[in-house]
């Protein structure tokens, strides 16, 4: 990593490693997160991102690797001397307090004077928007309301960080889609880097300048939301980004950018290699995301033509703005396209065979194989509106 | 109208439920507690025709006069002993405490028993053990005679030291436990949070688990102070007659001289001023917290 | 007055004082058994059961195996049919008296047919009208009693008491602390023993003695002024003399050389003399006192029990039966003929019988006292003065 690099970081992870005992939590995490990113960490519960942030935080220390601050190495710096702020899961408010002195803690132990701790909390609560909540104690409020008081006592501090422990993994869906509004705003105005742990994949799309998808202690991929959806790095974030259908396939041959690979069942298609050289006889993994995939015959989504595919129609479930279509291949993998109103599903009855096939542009090549058994689609959570 | 009464009997019904269900609970007060303090006053306002009649009911106040002339020594000294032992109990019990409650991993259930051990052995028998502990020719004394300001003749014993030593061993677990149980509800992520808000350990200790732990220490130092100010126990074995405190009295007084009413006025003199303690005591440190 | 029990069995006993706050429990059990007694009498018509609540450690075969083969109580009802339910419920004569008072002054029986009360007790039950005369017709043998006990001035005709065992008052030291031989009353006021030296909660032993040193007499209390010997005891309280009050708790104080001196027991001194003999008792040259508790039968009992509590008193004073009480107990027996029979038994009993806390010679005799009946009035003013100074 260049020294420019480390100049305009706000925090730098150098090859970070912590083990708890045998079992190791983080492996070699090597990143910068730029100074007023909105970065976020995404992976399944256990893959690492949570000890990434406390050691972020100094809750933890790394094994191996330094952590830099602003360009200052805070390794093995206690976490009340480092320049960063928390939003805990839980949002640990101190139950014996006032609202107002919830907020003004940390003010109050960096000795600011008291005068500017009431300006400074005060306004703090305008931003969150609770400013008649100051006389309260945190057992009076909404955990919506909490979640906002825990971003303001971290936030009035103004950290050079700060750190969001799953901070809206208790709340109702309808009030986690305000609050990723009001974070994003809130970050905005505030123009601090917030370092961002969940697993909701769609929480991390909607709010993240960028996303670094961690799985079993290691970093996937790091890019922006959209680089993440349509370029995913391995099998896995095509996955856990979305819902993806993956085929295992072996590259036959390449042409400057298209690369012709065949499938299991012998058909061929040609792919964008998106800037990759593919060696012939490579086995790699197609990804055809479900509002790409189309009945053979309907308007294809994006250009040039992709390939079809065969499959018996086993289940058709409406969900409102499109029709989720659930398919198996004759190779017996499971696909799911998201039919439109426009793409007629009432003609496909399940047990109907139908064709389904993509555009040139509506599948990518993920530069990694994929297990015969895994084939299909990915997503646990296919449906979204359910999580 | 037939409705409106069932709905009637109904309604009165749920309203007396809960006196109902209270009632074991409320003949239990009555009995043992209601019943006994009217004894009690009863007793305190009586006067004795010769000492070895039983006491008259006189409306006579002069054993409280008596009372608070005579005795005041021995509250003064009662108070401030068992004052001195809460505060010892606190110092010494409250780091033990927490050291069970964050440290113990899986041996607190152990480490709790341990602490409630001493009790399986009777409380006379092991205020008399110190006697042998500290006897003058003891190791313990002997050592305390190296102090700089302890002669070569000191002694624990008979002391005002051993008395107040021994009240606060003696009541110490009841200090303990409750703070323990203080700190086991405490969510220790709040002290991760004081340090991720640039607070020290101590500032972090100071500022959130002490005053979480408030009810416990308030708790404790009322099972510390109520049974230590009655004490006698500790005064009759490890004391002088220098260092008498309210109970010696009282007992005296039942068991000696059978001066029932003077012995009964001593002992309400005693539970009014305690009880008024506890009310600043909990007034001064808010009694929100005991619901916590 | 705890001097009946023995040293190594102390803990045990004050154990039992801090059960002190149930003793109606204990006064409900004493109920219970002198009911089943009264209708054992109803069925058999014959008084076959008799109850003697007694100090802890007071007779042959204690504790443990108080009917063993051999022992006195089983040789009595081998000799007369009757059983006797024998407790070992007295710890202090204050308490007794706290326990029993509310039922004697009702006329309510106590449960117990034989307690044993110390002299000054028994005469102040005496004095209430709460005791039943002896039946001394059942008691020839109280022709043995002792020449020095008989018509004490607790029981002047002798009618309602006989003396169980008896035992002296006197000054106890270790002559490890002390480094020499103490005779006198002034010996215990020698400030370099300044802060070892205890005294007994026991009014009469520790007034008693202190008044004797200032040549007050015991024998008519009510005739003197005892406020010499209080200013004396106030006097070594207030200038640190005096280290504690104790009951016979002071054993161990004496032993672990907390105390260079005290005011003893001969009974716990002779017992204790033979592992430390360090230990030693005296009667200091100005007097020491000479107590003895009583076989008494509070009202209550029925005649058939108080004929089979004449029986065994009559047994126990039997001088073969004393004896074997004195080989375990050793006090002073109030039995005329336990020395000889002591001899006869040979061995370790032969050598009590010459010894002097057991069978004191007649110098010591001299200069022993018993306190006088105190009355009422008196002895409040005197037990408050006491308590005020020992900081009770």
């Amino acid at each position: 990593m260049g020294d420019g690099k480390v100049a305009e970081a706000t925090i730098l992870l150098d090859a970070v490693t912590k083990r708890f005992g045998d079992y190791v939590a983080v492996e070699q995490a090597d990143f910068a997160i730029a100074r007023g990113e909105f970065f976020s960490m995404l992976g399944p519960s256990g893959c690492g991102k949570t000890t990434t942030l406390r050691m972020i935080a100094g809750f933890e220390t790394p094994t191996s690797g330094r952590i830099l601050l602003e360009g200052r190495d805070v390794s093995d710096t206690p976490p009340y001397k480092r320049d960063v702020n928390t939003v805990f899961q839980n949002y640990a408010l101190f139950p014996h307090m006032s609202i107002f002195d919830n907020v003004a803690f940390g003010l109050r132990t960096a000795k600011v004077p008291a005068d500017q701790v009431r300006t400074r909390v005060m306004d703090m609560l305008d931003v969150v928007r609770l400013p008649d909540m100051a006389d309260r104690r945190p057992n009076q409020l909404s955990g919506g309301q909490q979640q906002r008081i825990a971003l303001a006592r971290a936030l009035v501090n103004h950290p050079a960080a700060l750190l969001l422990d799953e901070p809206l993994g208790a709340l109702d869906l309808k009030l986690r889609q305000v609050m990723q509004l009001e974070l994003k705003r809130i970050q905005r105005d505030v123009g601090i880097t917030f370092i961002f742990v969940t697993h909701d994949q769609e929480e991390a799309l909607t709010m993240s300048d960028r996303i670094a998808v961690m799985t079993q202690g290691r970093v996937d991929q790091i890019g922006t939301p959209t680089e993440i959806y349509h370029t995913p790095a391995t099998p896995f974030v095509a996955g856990f980004i979305g819902t993806a259908n993956l085929l295992p396939v072996t590259v036959v041959s390449q042409t400057g950018d298209d690369v012709t690979v065949e499938t299991r069942l012998g058909g061929q298609c040609t792919v964008s290699s998106a800037g990759t050289t593919y060696a012939p006889g490579s086995e790699v993994t197609l990804m055809v995301r479900p509002e790409r995939l189309v009945p053979a015959g309907a308007p294809l989504h994006g250009t040039g033509s992709g390939a079809s595919i065969r499959a018996i129609v086993t289940s058709m479930v409406f969900q409102g703005p499109v029709v989720r279509c659930q398919v198996r291949t004759e190779a017996g993998a499971d696909l799911v396209a998201h039919l439109g109103p426009e793409d007629d599903p009432g003609s496909f009855p399940v047990g109907s065979e139908m064709e389904m096939t993509w555009s040139h542009d509506g599948a990518y090549l993920v530069p990694e194989p994929i297990a015969a058994d895994e084939a299909g689609v990915t997503s646990m959570e296919d449906d979204q509106t359910a999580a | 109208m037939a409705a409106a009464t069932t709905d009637d009997t109904g309604l009165r019904r749920g309203r007396f439920a809960p006196y109902g269900l209270l009632s074991p609970g409320i003949i239990w007060l009555l009995l043992f507690f209601l019943v006994p303090v009217v004894m009690l006053v009863k007793a305190s306002l009586s006067t004795k025709p010769s000492r070895f009649a039983d006491p008259e009911f006189a409306w006579d106040f002069s054993n409280y006069t008596s009372a608070l002339s005579e005795y005041s020594p021995e509250f003064l000294r009662s108070f401030l002993y068992a004052g001195t032992a809460t505060v010892l109990a606190i110092l010494v019990g409250y780091p033990l405490a927490y050291w069970i409650a964050t440290c113990g991993g899986r041996w607190k259930n152990f480490l709790i028993g341990l602490v409630v051990v001493p009790f399986f052995t009777s409380y006379l028998i092991r205020t008399i053990a110190w006697t042998s502990i500290l006897q003058d020719d003891g190791p313990v004394t002997a050592l305390y005679r190296l102090l700089p300001w302890v002669g070569s003749d000191g002694r624990i014993l008979a002391t005002p030291l051993a008395v107040i030593g021994g009240l606060t061993y003696n009541f110490i677990s009841f200090m303990i436990l409750p703070i323990y149980v203080s700190l086991e509800k405490i969510d220790f992520r709040l002290t991760e949070a004081a340090a991720d808000l640039g607070s020290t350990p101590w500032r972090a200790f100071r500022k959130v688990v002490l005053p979480l732990s408030m009810p416990g220490v308030f708790a404790g130092s009322l099972l510390v102070f109520i049974p230590a100010a009655g004490d006698y126990l500790n005064a009759r074995y490890l004391g002088s007659p220098q260092t008498s405190m309210i109970g010696t009295v009282v007992q005296n007084k039942f068991l000696v001289q059978f001066d029932y009413p003077q012995a009964a006025a001593l002992s309400l003199v005693l539970m009014v001023i305690i009880t008024a303690m506890v009310l600043i005591y909990s007034r001064f440190l808010g009694t929100e917290g005991l619901a916590v | 007055m705890t001097n009946r029990v023995s040293r190594r069995n102390f803990l045990v006993s004050t154990a039992a004082l801090s059960g002190l706050a149930v003793g109606s429990t204990a006064l409900a059990a004493c109920g219970g058994s002198e009911e089943s007694g009264s209708s054992t009498t109803a069925a058999g018509g014959a008084a076959d059961t008799l109850t003697f609540d007694n100090w802890t450690l007071y007779i042959d075969k204690p504790n443990d195996d108080l009917f063993g083969e051999g022992g006195t109580l089983a040789e009595f009802q081998k000799a007369t049919g009757i059983k006797v339910d024998y407790t070992e419920g007295i710890n202090d004569n204050n308490e007794l008296f706290a326990k029993i008072q509310p039922l004697l002054s009702k006329g309510d029986p106590i449960g117990a047919t034989i307690i044993a009360p110390t002299y000054w007790m028994a005469g102040r039950l005496l004095q209430l009208d709460w005791l039943d005369q002896l039946p001394l017709s059942e008691i020839p043998n109280a022709a043995n009693l002792i020449q020095s006990l008989q018509n004490p001035p607790n029981d002047p005709t002798g009618e309602y008491s006989l003396p169980w065992q008896s035992g002296m008052a006197g000054i106890a030291y270790n002559q490890a602390v002390t480094g020499r031989e103490l005779t006198t009353m002034d010996d215990m006021w020698d400030p370099a023993f300044r802060g070892k030296i205890g005294m007994l909660t026991e009014m009469r032993d520790t007034i008693g003695l202190i008044a004797m040193s200032l040549g007050i007499d015991l024998a008519n209390p009510d005739d003197q002024d005892y406020q010499p010997a209080f200013a004396k005891l106030e006097e070594e309280v207030a200038n640190g003399q005096i280290r504690q009050f104790t009951g016979n708790d002071y054993v161990d104080d004496l032993e672990q050389g907390n105390y260079a001196a005290c005011i003893g027991w001969s009974g716990d001194v002779a017992q204790l003399s033979v592992s430390n003999p360090d230990i030693k008792f005296v009667v200091p040259e100005s007097g020491g006192t000479l107590w003895f508790d009583t076989m008494v039968i509070p009202k209550g009992a029925s005649a058939e029990q108080i004929q089979a509590a004449g029986k065994f008193m009559n047994f126990v004073y039997d001088p073969v039966n004393a004896a074997r009480i004195t080989e375990t107990v050793q006090y002073i027996s109030p039995v005329q003929g336990v020395q000889e029979e002591l001899r006869k038994m040979g061995g370790e009993a032969a050598a009590l019988a010459d010894n002097p806390l057991l069978f004191p010679d007649a110098s010591t005799l001299a200069r022993l006292q018993t306190w006088g009946t105190i009355s009422e009035e008196k002895e409040q003013q005197m037990d408050e003065e006491f308590a005020r100074i020992s900081g009770a």
